[in-house]
């Protein structure tokens, strides 16, 4: 525990560092919403987590996971590692219109994600897993929302014509036409200056009234519907050398997010994962229901997942309570604790996981 | 400032304008008379569908000699983290044939962001 509340205040600073004078609120410098990190298919397939339900939420385009953390005395390093990329915004970049968005969210959406796990018992066997997920129904994310779009839209287009407003007044004022000023640099310059002093009392509220909009969106909108599908493979290697991996394990992830009134949200997940080797071949279902409460920055849940392992021949209970936390810009803590309990063998064990998600703070950019 | 030269006797000309970078944009369209602050032509609109993005400039062609186009856009970049320039640009038109183009690029901020363009239509 010590080691974990060590990581946690390093990475803080850190944050706190990157983002110095970047703290002034009341100008928008980004657009992104810090909703919690979701779970990645891949870091799911390394089964650092009893509970199979893979969490929706809004795409991000690069975030990380981490768990298990330990090691040397001196250092903390953790375990288990996974990230996950979006593609598509990688290869459309700057080409991207609003219609090539409409129409393709969903490969917007695409996300791949890559992830590694050392085995506890020795130091030599590795795990990889690959991932892919999509959101089919995100009524949370600003991009997809038409009320927002038609509010920019508005303010946009008042800021557009009040501009036109006093450029009209300028021409008039100093006895030019605009042909004169569009090919001019200099007095083309001189009348953006002058329209853009006579605007300053707009563009502040401006910004304000868009700082208002987006962090209103961000606390209504964190419970709202939403629907992912993944899949995902599982690797195991002797040694470090990709060649020698053998796929084993496959997964398939369904999960339906829904509002609880203001302050809570519903998940409802399916999870089937199938296993082969040489000698066996079997599958698992999980079914999950997972409780949120609380608000984007803090939440609770309570999460009950009844499991069929074929294999086993055995039926699996696990009830589990836990929390989120936003600790920083782009840095989450996800804790939880339960009982999960075989009632074939009339078994019950004690478990609890502990994991760190980043994604790239809202206030800095990288590319 | 940009120039484009049209046929006064070919087919009838027409302004596109296109948002790349995604964008929330509004903008206005004016059509200046030549030698004058007497608008032709004003329009608004925005960039939510690029179909109705394209007007077509008034007859007869050889009228348009001189006039002035002007493209005043304000803007804000929908996901500046993960798709960080942007492109506006007017693309005049005869017919099917591109004329000629201007635009203006830069980098996303996230916060409100202004362009303006201009274009001067010539007779051949």
């Amino acid at each position: 525990m010590k080691k974990i509340i060590i990581t946690i205040c390093l990475l803080a600073t850190a944050t706190t560092l990157f983002a110095q004078s970047k703290e002034d609120t009341t100008l928008i410098k980004n657009f992104r919403l810090d909703f919690a990190v979701p779970d990645m298919p891949a870091f799911k397939m390394l089964g650092t987590n009893p509970s199979n339900i893979l969490r929706p939420s809004s795409p991000q385009a690069l975030s990380l996971m981490i768990s298990e953390i330990g090691g040397g005395d001196g250092f903390v390093l953790p375990k288990s590692f996974a990230a996950e990329l979006a593609p598509y915004i990688l290869m459309k970049s700057g080409s991207l219109t609003l219609e090539d968005y409409d129409k393709n969210s969903q490969l917007y959406n695409l996300r791949l994600s890559l992830g590694t796990s050392r085995n506890p018992e020795n130091s030599t066997t590795t795990d990889v897993s690959i991932g892919f997920r999509t959101t089919l129904i995100d009524k949370g994310d600003l991009k997809n929302d038409q009320q927002y779009r038609r509010h920019i839209y508005k303010l946009l287009a008042d800021k557009g014509e009040l501009k036109d407003k006093y450029q009209a007044e300028y021409l008039t004022n100093n006895n030019l036409n605009i042909q004169d000023v569009a090919q001019s640099e200099v007095k083309l310059t001189s009348m953006n200056e002058y329209i853009n002093k006579k605007i300053e009392d707009y563009e502040a509220n401006f910004d304000y009234r868009l700082d208002t909009l987006k962090q209103g969106f961000k606390e209504r909108n964190w419970n709202k519907q939403k629907l992912d599908v993944a899949l995902a493979m599982l690797g195991s290697s002797p040694d470090s050398l990709t060649e020698n991996i053998e796929f084993n394990k496959f997964s398939l992830w369904s999960t339906y997010g829904a509002p609880v009134g203001t302050n809570g949200q519903i998940l409802l997940g399916f999870n089937y994962n199938y296993f082969t080797n040489d000698s066996i071949e079997y599958g698992i279902t999980s079914l999950t229901s997972r409780f949120y409460g609380g608000s984007n920055s803090y939440k609770g849940f309570g999460e009950i997942q009844v499991k069929r392992n074929e294999n086993l021949k055995s039926n699996f209970f696990y009830l589990a309570l836990g929390g989120e936390i936003n600790i920083k810009d782009g840095i989450w803590a996800n804790i939880s604790a339960g009982l999960e309990r075989n009632w074939t063998d009339n078994n019950s064990y004690f478990v609890s996981h502990f994991d760190l998600r980043f994604t790239i703070p809202e206030d800095i950019k990288l590319f | 400032m940009k120039t484009i030269e049209f046929n006064p006797n070919g087919e009838a000309l027409k302004v596109s304008f296109k948002f790349s970078g995604f964008l929330l944009a509004s903008y206005t369209y004016t059509l200046w008379e030549a030698e004058s602050n007497h608008k032709v032509v004003y329009e608004k609109g925005n960039n939510q569908n690029p179909q109705d993005d394209t007007y077509q400039l008034p007859m007869p062609l050889k009228a348009n000699d001189g006039r002035l186009i002007q493209l005043r856009t304000e803007f804000i970049a929908q996901d500046p983290s993960n798709v960080k320039n942007y492109t506006i640009s007017a693309e005049v038109y005869q017919g099917s044939n591109l004329l000629g183009s201007a635009k203006d690029e830069g980098g996303n901020t996230g916060s409100a962001q202004s362009s303006l363009i201009f274009i001067k239509m010539e007779t051949l």
